[in-house]
């Protein structure tokens, strides 16, 4: 942790850095503050997708125009931070994805996280006609148009913002553009998504029952739009 | 229905009563909770003190013995209750998780004010 940020800062990008603690008990908090961070600390462990929503709420309460999305556990490489920050100031779309499959890399995926990928792959295709290739990328650039819709409480209910979260804003039409970035094997920390028993299917069942649930969703709001017209 | 057994489920409807009014009177039960679970229990008392009231209805749906509708009635209540619940521990987590980060947040500025000064 203390190295992303270290390299973040020496890349003296014109840009906050903000470290969001999801309650962690290992002086982790307390270790970024001294170093003069900005840190959100979550006073208990209230899972990935709320640390997501307080960068959303932060950024909201500082009105930033572009934030970017990058996890602490050396799996981002913080030299592809230029490459998402000129392409959500400069393209015209208001997301943007850092993409694993979109360079030739030495990533290591194993076959059932490969399966999975592929899988909501087909279904992003599916349901939006966009070809997503990584959709369990963290790596991630918002507009203000797009992240302030996610602070209220009742509108970002996932428990794993992934597939669904996509999804979502294709289908309130936003425009999302992936970039090639490059990615290492995590340092430390545990993957969402854990390789082992049952856990990758409950996953993948609970991802797919998020995204039934984006689509009926929008279906009623497009009919409560439709009678209002 | 034997009388044992009408004695019986009227005697732990009432046990389970005091239990429930004992609770509200420590302040460990809300009202609203406390009102659904004596609701239950008075359907209880009055359907095992009228067993002939029962023979009817499981005559009617084709229950050949009656006291399995009593806990067919009992498992459609509880299952009911148990969903209520979910609901509301729903709720209460996504009030904690705003909470947090309000506090979260909260704290982040009062740091930077203070930094500032």
């Amino acid at each position: 942790m203390e190295s992303v940020v270290l390299t973040l800062k020496k890349l003296n990008y014109p840009f906050d850095i903000v470290i969001v603690d999801d309650g962690s008990t290992d002086g982790t908090a307390k270790k970024a503050i001294d170093s003069g961070s900005s840190v959100v600390s979550h006073p208990t462990n209230l899972g990935y997708s709320a640390a997501i929503q307080t960068g959303f709420k932060y950024a909201e309460k500082k009105n930033y125009p572009y934030v970017i999305f990058f996890d602490g556990d050396g799996q981002h490489d913080p030299n592809s931070i230029i490459d998402m920050m000129e392409a959500i100031t400069l393209e015209h779309v208001d997301v943007v994805i850092g993409s694993r499959f979109l360079q030739d890399g030495d990533m290591k995926i194993g076959v059932s996280k490969r399966m999975a990928i592929i899988f909501f792959q087909h279904i992003i295709y599916l349901t939006t006609k966009k070809r997503i290739t990584d959709p369990t990328s963290g790596f991630k650039a918002y507009k203000a148009n797009v992240y302030k819709l996610f602070t209220k409480p009742n509108e970002f209910f996932y428990d794993l913002p992934d597939s669904n979260f996509i999804i979502d804003i294709l289908l309130r039409k936003h425009t999302i553009l992936e970039i090639p970035v490059n990615m290492f094997d995590r340092q430390n920390g545990k993957s969402k998504i854990h390789n082992t028993g049952i856990k990758p299917f409950i996953y993948m069942a609970q991802t797919l029952l998020s995204i039934l649930i984006v689509i009926i969703k929008k279906k009623r709001i497009l009919k409560i739009g439709g009678k209002l017209e | 229905m034997n009388s044992v057994l009408q004695l019986f489920l009227i005697g732990c409807a009432l046990l389970f009563s005091t239990f429930v009014i004992r609770l509200l009177v420590k302040n460990k039960i809300g009202e609203r909770n406390s009102v659904i679970w004596l609701g239950g229990l008075l359907i209880i008392i009055l359907l095992s003190s009228n067993p002939s009231l029962f023979d009817e209805a499981a005559r009617i749906l084709g229950i050949d013995y009656p006291p399995s509708l009593l806990f067919f009635i009992s498992c459609l209540v509880l299952l009911t209750f148990n969903l209520y619940q979910t609901v509301q521990i729903t709720k209460l987590t996504i009030k904690i998780k705003d909470i947090s980060q309000y506090i979260a947040l909260s704290q982040n500025e009062e740091r930077h004010d203070s930094n500032d000064d």
